[in-house]
C-alpha cells in the first residue's frame, strides 16, 4: 500500500505563510478561503509570543488536512463522498457531496472549508494548475495533498515552496522513505492524537 | 476534468480594470512599437510547455537581496502560476510567499493603469487619465524648458530598485541628468567597516557568503531578521544550526529570527556599539586574540604618534613599527618575531605608540558592567558572546536594520572590523564581517551599460536626495522612477513639500505610491512578469546571470521601463541613442569577455531557462582567504586616521542621537521608533498584494506594558507623532516588542494608512562625520522618538 503523508519540521518552519499562498495559487482556493494556514501557537494574533518580554517563546504551526488514517470526516459523511483514495489520502468527490457539512463538525482540526455561495476568486480567474477541478457552490473543500501534482510523482506545492525546507513529503509505508525516518527518528507527534484519527501529518522539533 | 471553466460571470472590480485596460492599451506608444517587435527573435520561451499553457523564467526580487529564479505560468494571457524553478542548485530556485503573492499584486487595486495628469492642486491627488501621446508631449516640454533654463543638471532622475531590477537605465545619461549618489540608508554599519578592508564595491557587504555559514561555530547577526527580510536565506541559516553553529540575534525586538536564534540577545535598541567596546575591552583583557593573526594581517601593530594621533611612517609612506630586538622602528614590511604589538616608545623625538596599545587604552573603560548599564546586555552574557567570537570560525553580521538606523551605525561597523582583527576572524572559511548575502556581491560579469557618446554623462548629485528639502540645490524637476522620495528621507511631509515646490515632476511607477498624489505627471510601468519582447530583462547578481522572460502582455495601459525610457528619449530628440530593441540591449550587455569566456549569451541563456552560474564569480572571496585585503598594506586598517578629530580613528563610544534611554525628549515623546522589516514588504513593495492583505494589515506593535499605561487594546486606531509630524494606522498588543518602543513594519503606502505615512516622524538630523565617510551620513530612520495616542 501507499499511504502519503508529511512532516514538519516546527523548527524550521519561520511563519512565513508561504505554504498557505502556494497551496491556495495551486488548487484556485477561492476568497475567503484557506486550505492550509500557519498559526501562532498560543497567540491570538500573528507573530505574537509566549510569556512576558524578554522571557518568550513561539511556535508556528501549519496546519491543513491531516489526512487521517482514522478520518472523523469520512465517518460522518453520509454520501461516502469523502473517501480514503489508493495512495492513503483523504479525498472529497464533489459530485457526491451535498453539503451537509457533517464533515466540517466532525473534523478536529477545522481543516475544511464551505462553498456557502459562488466561488469569488481575485484575480478573477482560475488560477494554480489547470488540471485542478473547480469547486462548485454547496461542497466541502480541503487540502488533497496536491493529488494532481503526487499523482504523477511530484511533491505537493507547499513542499516545493517552503523557503526553509521545513517540509518531507513521501510514503508512510515505506520505511526506507525520508518522511518515514523522519518520523522514526525524531520526537515526531501528531496533533490531537486523543481524537484517535491517526493523522498522516506528523511534526517535530 | 473541469479544471478550466471559463472565469466566473459576476466580475469582480479588478476584472473590469483589466478588461478596460486592453482596449486602452490600443492607444499604444507609436514609437516604442516599431522598435520592438518580437519577429526577429530567438524561440519563445512558450516552447517550455504544452497546450493552452505558456511558461518562462524569471529572476523575481533581488532588493529582499534573495533573487529567486522563478518559473511563471500564464493561460489565456494570464498570470496563474509562480512557482520555484526547478534548478540544478537548490539554493537559488526559491520562492516566498511575495512571489507567489503576484498572481493577485499584479492587478491590485493599487496598480496605476493609464498615464495621468494633474488637474487639481499638488497633493490632492486630483488627475485625469490621459493618452501616452499626450503625456510623453507634456514631459518632453517640462523637462526641455527647465533644462534649457536651468542646465541639464536641473534635471533630477532617482531610480528606486525596482525600476532597475530589468536593466540599467540609460536615460539619465543621455539628458544628462541628477543620478544616484548617496542614499542615506543601508550602509550606516557598512561606513565604519568599510575602511578597514576598503571593499568599497561590497556596498558593505562581507564576501564571505550565507552559503558557509554551516563552516562557522559562532554566527551573531545584529538585528538581522533574515527570516523575514530574506525569506529563503532561511536554508543556510538552519543547515548552519544543524552542522552545529550556535546562532546569535541580538535585537531590541523579539524577531522570527531571534525566535529561532540559538540566543536571542535583548538589548536597548541603538546601543549595540557599547557591547562591542565590552567585548573588545573582554578580549583583550583575556588575552582570547589571535596575536599571530594580528601581526600577521591587522594594522594594530603599527605605531601612531601620541600627541597627533598620525601614524608613523618611512620616506616611502609605509607605516612603521616597533623592532624590540634593534629598538628601531622599523617598516611594517620587517614585521618579524621581533615586532612589538604592546608598548610605547620614543621614535625620532616623538611619543608613538603601538594601534594595538591604544586600542587597549582607549577600551580600557568599557568594562563589561559600563556595558551591562548601557545596554542592559548582563554581564556573563557579553562574555559569552566574546568567548564565543574570540574561538571562532564566527561570523559578526550588521544588517540593514536595528543599529544601521542610528546616529552611531558607523561606530558599531568599526567595532565590527576591529573584532575580527583582533580575533583572525577574517578571511578564513566560516568567517566573515558585515552583512553575508546568498551569493557574491561583486560581479564577475558586469553587464556593459548601453554605449553612448562620451558626453552623454549623468551627473552625481552634489546634494543628497535626504538634504534637498534643507540645502540650497539646482534641482528643479524631477522625474521619480519608483517611489525612492517618500522612503528614503527623514520627515516625509518636508520632502512632499519640496516635491510640490519643483516646477515639473513625474512618477514613472507600478503602483499608486506614496509620492503619487504630489506629482504632476504619472506614467503606468509594466510589472516584471510582462512586456513586448521574449526577453525583458536581464541581470547579474548572485553568482549567476539571469533573464526575465515574457510571461504576459503589458496589462492595462502600462509600458516597460525600457519602452518608457526609450519613448523619452525620443521626444525628447535623442531617439538615435536609444537600443532598437531589447534585444540589441541585451546582446550588448552580454559584450564582454567576461561573458564571452562564461559562454554567457542570450542563446545560452534562453537555452539555460534564462539562468546561468557565472564561472568564479567570487573573486573577492578568494582574495581574502589568502589574507589579502584591498587596504593600501594589504591588511585589515582599523585605525581611521582621517577620523582622529572626532575620537574615532579606534572606535568610542556615542550614545544615539535621539532615542537614547534618558533624553529628556521622552517625556513628551516616549517612544523609541522601530521600523523593522518584514516578510509581507520588500520596503513598500506588495503594500498593495490583496494574498498578502488579506495576511497582514499594517499597523504598529506595542508591549502590554505600555499598552495598559495608555489604555489602549489591539484594533484600536493610534496617532503616532512628534514635533516632526504625524501618522495613523491600527494597534496590536504585543509581547514580542521591547517595552519603551514601538515596532513598525516598513513600509506601507499612505492609503492603507490612517492618515500620513510612517517617514513622517522620521529625525531629520544627520551625523557631520559621516561626511567623509563612503556612504555619507545615514538617515535616522530608528534613532526618533514617538509619542502615541488614541485616535
Amino acid at each position: 500500500m501507499t499511504r502519503y503523508g508529511i512532516a514538519i519540521d516546527l523548527h524550521r518552519c519561520i511563519g512565513c505563510q508561504t505554504c498557505t499562498l502556494a497551496c491556495k495559487m495551486q488548487n484556485n482556493v477561492p476568497e475567503g478561503m484557506l486550505w492550509n494556514r500557519v498559526i501562532t501557537e498560543g497567540s491570538d494574533i500573528l507573530d505574537g509570543s509566549v510569556g512576558t518580554y524578554p522571557q518568550l517563546t513561539r511556535t508556528y504551526v501549519p496546519i491543513a488536512c491531516q489526512h487521517c488514517e482514522n478520518p472523523a470526516c469520512q465517518r460522518v459523511c453520509p454520501t461516502g463522498a469523502t473517501y480514503k483514495d489508493d495512495k492513503g489520502r483523504t479525498q472529497i468527490d464533489y459530485d457526491k457531496c451535498i453539503g451537509c457539512r457533517m464533515c466540517m463538525a466532525a473534523c478536529p482540526y477545522n481543516a475544511r472549508s464551505f462553498n456557502w455561495e459562488d466561488p469569488k476568486r481575485d484575480p478573477d480567474i482560475n488560477y494554480g494548475d489547470k488540471d485542478v477541478p473547480v469547486r462548485p457552490r454547496g461542497v466541502a473543500e480541503k487540502c488533497t495533498l496536491c493529488k494532481e501534482l503526487t499523482d504523477k510523482g511530484e511533491e505537493p506545492m507547499c513542499v516545493q515552496c517552503c523557503p526553509g525546507m521545513a517540509r518531507t513529503f513521501g510514503d508512510l509505508d515505506d520505511p526506507a522513505s525520508s518522511v518515514s525516518e523522519k518520523v522514526r527518528q525524531s520526537s515526531a507527534r501528531v496533533l490531537l492524537p486523543e481524537q484517535g484519527t491517526r493523522p498522516q501529518v506528523h511534526y517535530y522539533n | 476534468m473541469s479544471g478550466t471553466a471559463n472565469p466566473r460571470s459576476g466580475m469582480t472590480r479588478r476584472g473590469f480594470l483589466k478588461a478596460a485596460g486592453i482596449t486602452a492599451g490600443a492607444v499604444g506608444l507609436t514609437g516604442a512599437a516599431s522598435m520592438t517587435s518580437a519577429d526577429s527573435w530567438l524561440a519563445p520561451a512558450e516552447a517550455h510547455a504544452a497546450g493552452e499553457e505558456t511558461s518562462g523564467f524569471l529572476c523575481h526580487m533581488q532588493h529582499c537581496t534573495c533573487a529567486c529564479s522563478v518559473k511563471a505560468t500564464a493561460r489565456d494571457g494570464r498570470l496563474v502560476k509562480v512557482e520555484p524553478h526547478k534548478t540544478n542548485d537548490y539554493r537559488y530556485g526559491k520562492i516566498c510567499l511575495k512571489g507567489i503573492s503576484e498572481i493577485q499584486h499584479i492587478y491590485s487595486a493599487d496598480r496605476l493603469q493609464t498615464p495621468m495628469k494633474r488637474v487639481g492642486e499638488r497633493g490632492s491627488g486630483e488627475f485625469e487619465a490621459i493618452s501616452w501621446d499626450e503625456a510623453l508631449d507634456i514631459l518632453a516640454a517640462e523637462v526641455g524648458r527647465i533644462q534649457d533654463a536651468y542646465g541639464k543638471d536641473a534635471l533630477l532622475i532617482t531610480n528606486s530598485e525596482e525600476s532597475k531590477a530589468r536593466y540599467i537605465p540609460f536615460l539619465p545619461r543621455i539628458l544628462g541628468a541628477q543620478n544616484g549618489g548617496l542614499t542615506g540608508r543601508d550602509r550606516g554599519q557598512g561606513n565604519g567597516v568599510d575602511p578597514a578592508f576598503s571593499t568599497k564595491g561590497l556596498n558593505a557587504n562581507s564576501p564571505m557568503t550565507i552559503w558557509e555559514w554551516p563552516k562557522s561555530k559562532t554566527i551573531i547577526l545584529m538585528s538581522y531578521n533574515m527570516l523575514e527580510s530574506a525569506v529563503t536565506y532561511a536554508q543556510a541559516f538552519f543547515n548552519a544550526q544543524e552542522a552545529g553553529a550556535k546562532i546569535y540575534v541580538i535585537d531590541p525586538q523579539y524577531s522570527v529570527t531571534a525566535a529561532k536564534a540559538d540566543e536571542w540577545v535583548p538589548i536597548v535598541a541603538g546601543t549595540d556599539p557599547a557591547l562591542m567596546l565590552a567585548m573588545i575591552h573582554y578580549i583583550i583583557d583575556a588575552e582570547l586574540y589571535d596575536e599571530g593573526f594580528i601581526m600577521a594581517h591587522t594594522s594594530l601593530p603599527f605605531l601612531v604618534d601620541a600627541d597627533s594621533g598620525a601614524q608613523l611612517k618611512d620616506a616611502a609612506g609605509d607605516p612603521l613599527v616597533w623592532d624590540a630586538a634593534r629598538s628601531a622602528a622599523v617598516p611594517y614590511t620587517a614585521i618579524g618575531a621581533d615586532t612589538a604589538l604592546e608598548g610605547a616608545y620614543e621614535v625620532d623625538g616623538r611619543q608613538a605608540v603601538t594601534q594595538f596599545e591604544l586600542l587597549r587604552s582607549k577600551t580600557d573603560g568599557y568594562t563589561l558592567e559600563w556595558a551591562e548599564g548601557i545596554t542592559d546586555v548582563p554581564v556573563e552574557t557579553i562574555i559569552r558572546l566574546a568567548e564565543d567570537y574570540a574561538e571562532g570560525p564566527s561570523i559578526l553580521s550588521g544588517s540593514f536594520g536595528g543599529i544601521d538606523k542610528f546616529s552611531n551605525s558607523d561606530i558599531a561597523g568599526h567595532t565590527y572590523a576591529v573584532l575580527a582583527a583582533l580575533t583572525g576572524n577574517s578571511g578564513y572559511e566560516g568567517t566573515g564581517t558585515g552583512k553575508c548575502n546568498g551569493g557574491s556581491s561583486t560581479r564577475n560579469i558586469q553587464l556593459t551599460p548601453w554605449r553612448l557618446p562620451a558626453e552623454y554623462k549623468a551627473v552625481t548629485p552634489p546634494v543628497a536626495f535626504y538634504e534637498l528639502p534643507y540645502k540650497e540645490n539646482k534641482v528643479k524637476g524631477a522625474l521619480f522612477f519608483g517611489d525612492m522620495p517618500t522612503q528614503s528621507a527623514a520627515a516625509a511631509d518636508n520632502t512632499k513639500e519640496w516635491v510640490k515646490s519643483l516646477e515639473f515632476t513625474a512618477l514613472i511607477d507600478i503602483f499608486h505610491t506614496s509620492i503619487a498624489d504630489y506629482v504632476d505627471l504619472i506614467l503606468p510601468v509594466c510589472t516584471k512578469f510582462e512586456g513586448t519582447e521574449p526577453v525583458n530583462g536581464i541581470r547579474s547578481s548572485h553568482d549567476h546571470v539571469y533573464l526575465i522572460e515574457k510571461i504576459i502582455d503589458p496589462q492595462f495601459d502600462s509600458k516597460t521601463d525600457f519602452q518608457i525610457e526609450c519613448a523619452i528619449a525620443e521626444r525628447m530628440g535623442y531617439g538615435d541613442l536609444i537600443p532598437k530593441s531589447f534585444e540589441e540591449y541585451v546582446r550588448n550587455a552580454l559584450d564582454s569577455d567576461a561573458a564571452r569566456k562564461g559562454g554567457i549569451t542570450l542563446e545560452a541563456l534562453i537555452e539555460n531557462e534564462g539562468y546561468m552560474p557565472v564561472p568564479k564569480a567570487n573573486v573577492l572571496q578568494s582574495r581574502f582567504r589568502s589574507q589579502e585585503y584591498e587596504t593600501p598594506t594589504k591588511r585589515i586598517e582599523v585605525y581611521y586616521e582621517n577620523l582622529v578629530d572626532d575620537d574615532q580613528a579606534l572606535p568610542t563610544w556615542v550614545r544615539a542621537d535621539e532615542a537614547y534611554e534618558d533624553n529628556p525628549k521622552r517625556e513628551e515623546y516616549p517612544f523609541f521608533f522601530n521600523q523593522v522589516r518584514s516578510r509581507f514588504r520588500i520596503h513598500s513593495n506588495f503594500s498593495g498584494a490583496g494574498w498578502i492583505q488579506d495576511l497582514f494589515q499594517p499597523h504598529i506593535s506595542m508591549n502590554p506594558v505600555d499598552a495598559e499605561r495608555l489604555g489602549l487594546a489591539t484594533g484600536d486606531d493610534v496617532d503616532v507623532y512628534n514635533d516632526r509630524g504625524s501618522f495613523g494606522c491600527a494597534l496590536v498588543v504585543d509581547n514580542s516588542v521591547r517595552p519603551g518602543s514601538i515596532t513598525m513594519v516598513e513600509s506601507t503606502y499612505g492609503q492603507h494608512l490612517n492618515h500620513g505615512i510612517m517617514q513622517n516622524v522620521t529625525n531629520t538630523n544627520l551625523v557631520e562625520r559621516q561626511r567623509g565617510m563612503l556612504f555619507g551620513p545615514q538617515v535616522l530612520f530608528n534613532d526618533t522618538l514617538v509619542a502615541v495616542r488614541k485616535a
